[in-house]
């Protein structure tokens, strides 16, 4: 019987060494409680930082700083998992799969809210699962289940086959779609194109009362709430099309996040060209969860390092897990020629590729405008300690002088 | 009680929570992390969260599984940071460091070795389901998957248990199938 089983499990559990100090737990709590209201105050401070130092104007003379970018790559970093970031997770894993030659698959499952993998239980699902998605898809599960005053998945989910049953009762031919893009049902109805405007209007006020009766409106405008971009995210194109508009000689005042997009409206002729450029460099922030596409991010960044034409370059190579460093590389002409425990970047990117096609765990940041990486770690097991751990900063192209 | 003035700010109904859960994150994590003294760590901080939001969680309808959830989680991020496998890997390779005070007997210590080497979710979904005692449903929730997936996890975590040592000591219960 399960009982013996039961029996056999609390058997071999530790009991605690001690009773709990409920007072002790309690401050703790409290603690917790008032930290987190702090750090939600500090991440809004710190994105407008982060945004005017990845875009600051290259100073000049002397050569240019491009290095020393703090980026922002944590999947927890600003406390919670998009519906976005969760299918970059996502599509992580199915890359990692196809890479280990095993059925990529999966398909969206309505019951759970979650994403499931037709290799689920094989080996290689479990290595890519830890590596790409287990702690985006942990956060995502914890944010749709958890009662927070908002909105559940279970919630939607019944709110959404309520108001299936109250259009088809109404008579209405009804047709919905999971909108993957957003991450929940689009509902609509269809009516004869010829049908006399009376009918129209009387499906067309069927169809918003079925709506109202089951809280459709507030219900998705929670549900993105809670898994939409973060206000934060929000606001990372508009800082960095801000600061475009800056570098462009406009006199953009420092808005907060929900007036910086009326504020840089102000300029129509570059509003549009500064905010696709804004938005191209949120990109990496949009997509943040950890190792999330890393194959694609891999390939993007390499494209723009390649584009950028630097092959004459230093920068401050410092490889903590070796000890080896910090160290200044110089590079002529694609060589290098001092540094003795650095790479050239296309050293590195060749690296980099090795330790992915090896299936190593890898975390890289790269830098958003130029491409090189700024922050390598690999660790071959994820309970080992890394094999690399190396930092790229204060990247500088060469002058002539130093290029010759 | 000696602590009775401060006692007085921590809500009745939150400390008999505690005093409750506590023991039984104990245990599940014990199992899970094969770790004693980081399953307690974790349990005060499983139940520290509960504490900073009590008024959300005594609303929800089963704070027991919120706080197992809250407590897997936080193994779990615990486990990735890489120090605490290989203390608990240590352990495993010396019984003789065992996180019980009392002496254990060898089918103890070859149970915990067993559940600590089952596969991640398989041994997620035994130790909610058969040590913290959550209903199919409720460990569905907590892991974010079907009351079917919930059964087939622990179907296969028996029968590894049922293949290793243990053969014969383990009996599967009629609602796994």
């Amino acid at each position: 019987m399960s009982t013996d089983l039961r029996d056999r499990l609390h058997q071999a559990a530790s009991a605690p060494s001690t009773p709990l100090n409920v007072e002790q737990v309690y401050r703790r709590g409290r603690r917790i409680r008032a930290v987190r209201l702090l750090s939600g105050a500090a991440a809004a401070t710190a994105v407008v930082v982060v945004g005017a130092v990845i875009v600051a104007p290259r100073p000049t003379p002397p050569a240019p700083v491009i290095g020393s970018v703090q980026q922002v790559e944590e999947v927890f970093a600003d406390g919670r998992v998009s519906w976005r970031e969760y299918r970059v997770a996502v599509a992580a894993t199915a890359d990692c799969l196809e890479a280990a030659s095993v059925d990529r698959s999966h398909r969206f499952d309505h019951d759970s809210g979650t994403f499931e993998f037709m290799a689920e239980s094989t080996a290689p699902f479990e290595q890519c699962r830890d590596r790409h998605l287990a702690d985006a898809e942990d956060a995502w599960r914890l944010a749709i289940t958890t009662d927070t005053g908002g909105v559940t998945w279970t919630e939607l989910r019944t709110a959404h086959e309520g108001l299936a049953e109250c259009l088809q009762e109404a008579g209405l031919s009804a047709g919905d779609e999971f909108n993957l893009a957003q991450g929940y049902w689009s509902m609509g109805y269809s009516i004869r194109a010829d049908a006399p405007d009376d009918q129209a209007d009387a499906a067309e006020q069927s169809f918003q009362d079925c709506q109202r009766a089951h809280d459709i409106p507030a219900l998705q405008q929670a549900w993105e709430k809670l898994t939409g971009p973060s206000a934060a995210e929000q606001h990372q194109p508009y800082a960095f099309a801000a600061q475009c508009m800056r570098d462009l000689g406009h006199d953009v005042p420092d808005a907060q996040p929900d007036t910086l997009s009326a504020a840089i409206a102000q300029w129509p002729d570059d509003y549009d060209r500064c905010l696709e450029q804004g938005r191209a460099a949120a990109q990496p922030y949009l997509d943040n969860a950890i190792g999330a596409g890393l194959f694609k991010r891999l390939a993007g960044a390499e494209e723009r390092w390649s584009n950028n034409g630097v092959d004459s370059y230093s920068y401050v190579f410092d490889d903590a897990a070796r000890g080896n460093g910090p160290v200044t590389v110089r590079v002529s002409n694609g060589q290098r020629t001092s540094g003795d425990a650095g790479f050239t970047i296309d050293e590195l990117f060749r690296h980099l590729h090795d330790s992915l096609n090896r299936a190593e765990g890898i975390e890289i940041a790269f830098h958003p405008e130029l491409g090189y990486p700024t922050r390598v770690k690999v660790t071959p097991d994820e309970a080992a300690e890394p094999i690399a751990d190396i930092t790229i900063s204060e990247l500088r192209p060469a002058t002539a002088d130093h290029a010759s | 009680m000696e602590h009775g003035e401060v006692m007085a700010s921590v809500p009745d109904d939150l400390a008999v929570f505690c005093r409750h859960e506590y023991p039984r994150l104990v245990g599940a994590l014990s199992l899970y992390c094969g770790d004693g003294y980081l399953a307690e760590e974790l349990a005060q901080e499983a139940l520290a969260r509960a504490c900073a939001r009590w008024g959300r969680v005594s609303q929800m309808a089963a704070p027991g599984a919120w706080v197992h959830r809250v407590a897997i989680n936080a193994a779990k991020s615990h486990w990735r940071r890489g120090g605490v496998a290989r203390r608990a890997r240590a352990q495993l390779a010396d019984p003789e460091v065992g996180i019980h005070v009392d002496p254990d007997v060898a089918s103890d210590v070859a149970l915990r070795e067993a559940v600590a080497r089952l596969p991640e979710r398989q041994r997620r979904a035994l130790v909610l389901r058969y040590f913290a005692d959550l209903s199919p449903a409720e460990t569905a929730g907590v892991m974010g998957i079907s009351a079917q997936a919930v059964r087939n996890l622990t179907h296969r975590a028996i029968t590894q248990l049922r293949e290793s040592d243990l053969v014969g000591l383990i009996e599967e219960g009629s609602d796994v199938h």
